[in-house]
């Protein structure tokens, strides 16, 4: 494996892993951005995966009862209602679960209603997940753990999953391993997400956190998706041949940020810049009325 | 076909895809970046004189000498971007020396005597001369030649734009085989052998707009990340210096590390040194520029306080911070553009500004396509019934009987947040904003106009409708917009020569007007908000402050 993709996967990798405060902000100058977002994002869900096998989440209590719940029930993702919780786990329709009663998520006032993802014994996805060994345990209640904090990537759908398609090359099951879902909606069932940078920030998204935010690209570091999610570790992917890099960067100093160091260190052909953020920019004072 | 099969194909592809991209981190990883440094003494004098000039102009000399010195610059530019002989006729050497002779016989500007002399006896020796570059050049190219494995030049050499011609003809002159490509063509070129750069990477992009400083960093790739394993940059007097802080991205990376290779006695190189300067490289136009307000522009009965810019084009425009329309700023990447709205102070020289001159026509269409989609999801009667919700807001606002500050008071009282308190009340007599966005304060503004309790939520429900579908249908049309943008590149091109671009989108986008600020105005202005980002017609008697 090439060293500049082997250390684009270990960045997304302890960024997942290694939750700091305050959150880690990178930015990484690249001589071209290809695969870079997707090779983050890989090495993102490989983190967070390694974590989330051994650290499980929250458990619904019993004042969730009633409550719209995300659960992977009959070989699919389905929202339902949360019918009982106790001690012993928690039951969604005719399903009692006493492990992994951590993977039922209980959905956000206002996120909309969606058909179930149906992910049967032979889906890539199963595959990929099962193939990884997670400690002989059920790979799926893992995967639902990940899909709840999952990794947001903010930039081109088609590129990421064509970068996605070929890092298979590499690293077999990465496409799969990776299960992108496309926009905001797919919360709770894909460990990654891919956003444009016009995504706009719902209101049910302040009471969920991702693992991480990649952006590819300086018009991603600038959306307001980024902004509605400033409590997690962000990355920024930037071409140094691009325009709008150097313009982006030349904001950012203007912010007089503190400069942390770079940790791991890049190899050559890459910069790294690890910073402090600041306050917001005054792009947010245009976050009401009208876009155009 | 089988799935094994494909698989095989998609992994094979991948493999190909990872080689390209990894070829160019190899390429950055092992790049050799050469400086050639040419001595040439007679270019050096009149480098140096011509800059004396420059100042000079500063202090005030005569307008004719002024123009002499602006030809001077331009002929010592014509000379960094392709090897070709000071003697030629196109190239205007003695043609400005006479000019320079003329002025000084004429007895104006007797004071500067010493230097037209000085510069037109430079100008002479240069043109019984040969360009010292020539022979370095055809030395670096001819090692490279077809070797490539189709056969085809393994060299690019870099040009401007208005220098591809020039160069291409030189090459040819010469029988040497190398690419010719602009820096814009070269971001996307495949990795190749070499890449041979006339004068450091900021000149390739310095202009009226985009300056050295800038340039430097927007260049800077050219020896960070180029599209080639070996880098030549060959820069004789005349030139901008080299700077290889701007060739990183970030303030915190190293520079690339370059090896000189001196072509000059060490006497040479002092004067080569000594006249280096980058003063001829400096923008004709000043920073800042004060554009005085036209009567009718501040005549409107609801003036606001807004920033001026100058645009190339000789236009000018306003933009407020409390008021819309914001900027749409345009910025693009290698393979990508992206408009984004940008507050008056991100806006600086070099900024790319889109303009669509028919804005109520866009207005038309956004409310259109917003109530569009609410028919869509809510059923006829949706779009009337959020048209009322907000419009009994600004009914409210304007029959409450306060003053914008008394409301401002109140709202602050509630909310406990007096930024926000003046941001939504100077918002409201804005025909575009709907209301604010946090149910607390909606809640709040309606108790502070008098309009009864909102309980059941059903006028923020109306109004949280109208923005989500205004929003929708701005974000369907800025996509579009990228869309056009990104059909064509010749627009980047237009910008980067001429400063502006026009670029049709048809209806109901209408056409798409790109102008790139050239100064900003350092005092705001009161102007009318009808006229706030519109491209304005700039005022006549504009007094410009220099800055330099």
């Amino acid at each position: 494996v090439p060293a500049w993709l082997d250390y684009l996967r270990n960045v997304g990798s302890l960024a997942a892993i290694r939750q700091v405060s305050p959150p880690r902000r990178l930015l990484l100058g690249l001589p071209t951005t290809d695969l870079a977002a997707a090779a983050v994002a890989v090495g993102a869900v490989a983190g967070a995966a390694y974590v989330r096998v051994r650290r499980p989440l929250d458990i619904p209590g019993s004042g969730d009862v009633g409550a719209r719940v995300s659960a992977f029930v009959d070989a699919a993702y389905r929202d339902m209602k949360l019918v009982a919780a106790d001690g012993s786990g928690v039951k969604v329709g005719w399903t009692h679960f006493s492990e992994y009663a951590d993977s039922v998520r209980v959905l956000p006032d206002g996120f909309d209603e969606r058909s179930d993802r149906k992910l049967k014994q032979n889906h890539p996805v199963r595959t990929a997940w099962t193939a990884m060994d997670l400690n002989g345990t059920n790979a799926m209640r893992v995967h639902a753990r990940c899909s709840a904090h999952p990794v947001i990537v903010v930039g081109q759908r088609s590129a990421l999953a064509a970068d996605l398609a070929d890092l298979d090359a590499v690293w077999p099951f990465a496409n799969a391993f990776v299960d992108v879902g496309f926009g905001l909606d797919g919360w709770f069932r894909h460990p990654v997400l891919v956003c444009d940078d016009t995504c706009e920030p719902t209101d049910w998204l302040c009471g969920c956190q991702p693992a991480l935010v990649v952006c590819d690209g300086a018009a991603a570091w600038r959306s307001q998706l980024r902004r509605a999610l400033p409590d997690v570790a962000h990355i920024l992917v930037a071409d140094r041949r691009s325009r709008a890099a150097v313009q982006l960067v030349e904001e950012i100093q203007a912010g007089n940020p503190t400069t942390e160091p770079a940790v791991p260190a890049p190899p050559v052909g890459i910069e790294a810049w690890r910073i402090g953020e600041g306050a917001l920019s005054t792009l947010a004072a245009y976050d009401e009325g009208d876009l155009f | 076909m089988s799935a094994p099969i494909r698989q095989e194909i998609s992994e094979v592809s991948g493999w190909a895809r990872i080689g390209a991209v990894d070829a160019r981190y190899q390429a950055v990883t092992g790049a050799v970046i050469e400086h050639h440094l040419l001595a040439w003494a007679e270019m050096a004098t009149a480098v140096t004189v011509i800059a004396k000039l420059r100042r000079a102009g500063v202090d005030g000399v005569s307008v004719a000498l002024e123009d002499l010195t602006r030809a001077a610059e331009r002929w010592v530019r014509c000379l960094t971007g392709a090897p070709v002989s000071p003697g030629d006729p196109a190239v205007g050497t003695s043609r400005l020396a006479d000019g320079l002779r003329a002025h000084d016989a004429s007895g104006i500007d007797s004071a500067l005597h010493r230097e037209l002399v000085r510069l037109a006896d430079a100008l002479d020796a240069l043109e019984r001369g040969t360009h010292p570059a020539a022979a370095v050049l055809e030395e670096i190219i001819s090692r490279y030649g077809c070797s490539r494995a189709d056969g085809g030049p393994a060299a690019y050499i870099a040009a401007r734009s208005d220098e591809t011609i020039p160069v291409r003809r030189w090459l040819a002159a010469e029988e040497l085989v190398g690419e010719v490509l602009t820096p814009r063509e070269l971001r996307k070129a495949p990795v190749r052998d070499a890449l041979v750069l006339l004068g450091p990477p900021a000149r390739y992009l310095v202009s009226a707009w985009c300056w050295l400083g800038e340039a430097t960093k927007l260049g800077g790739w050219m020896l960070s990340a180029p599209p080639a394993r070996q880098v030549h940059v060959v820069t004789w007097p005349g030139q901008p210096r080299l700077e290889l802080t701007g060739a990183t991205l970030f303030p915190v990376s190293d520079p690339p590390t370059v090896r000189t290779v001196r072509h000059a006695s060490d006497e040479d190189q002092d004067d080569e040194r000594r006249s280096v300067s980058d003063d001829v490289w400096l923008p004709p136009l000043p920073v800042q520029a004060y554009i005085p307000v036209a009567g009718a522009w501040a005549a409107d009965h609801d003036p606001v306080t807004a920033s001026g810019f100058r645009l190339a084009g000789d236009g000018v425009v306003f933009y407020s911070a409390d008021a819309t329309p914001a900027s749409q700023i345009v910025t693009w990447g290698v393979d990508s553009v992206h408009i984004t709205k940008g507050a008056p102070n991100l806006i600086k020289v070099g900024t790319v500004v889109l303009f669509r001159p028919e804005r109520s026509a866009t207005d038309d269409e956004l409310h259109r396509r917003a109530d569009g989609l609410l028919v869509e999801k809510y059923g006829p009667g949706a779009p009337a019934a959020a048209h009322a919700a907000k419009a009994e807001l600004k009914e409210a606002y304007a029959s409450c009987g306060h003053t914008d500050a008394q409301l401002e008071h109140m709202l602050d009282l509630r909310l406990r947040d007096s930024a926000y308190a003046r941001h939504v009340i100077s918002r409201l007599p804005d025909p575009g904003y709907i209301g604010p966005e946090k149910q607390g304060a909606y809640l709040a503004l309606r108790s502070v106009l008098g309009l009864p309790e909102d309980t059941d939520r059903s006028q923020s429900n109306l109004l949280r409708r109208l923005r989500a579908a205004c929003r929708r249908a701005g974000v369907d049309i800025v996509a579009e917009l990228i869309a056009i943008l990104r059909s064509t590149t010749a627009w980047q091109a237009e910008l980067e020569t001429c400063g502006h671009a026009t670029v049709g989108a048809g209806p109901p986008l209408g056409q798409l007007d790109l102008r790139v600020v050239v100064a900003v105005d350092p005092q705001p202005k009161r102007i009318g908000r009808s006229r706030l980002g519109l491209p304005l017609p700039a005022p006549t008697g504009a007094s410009q402050k220099g800055a330099q």
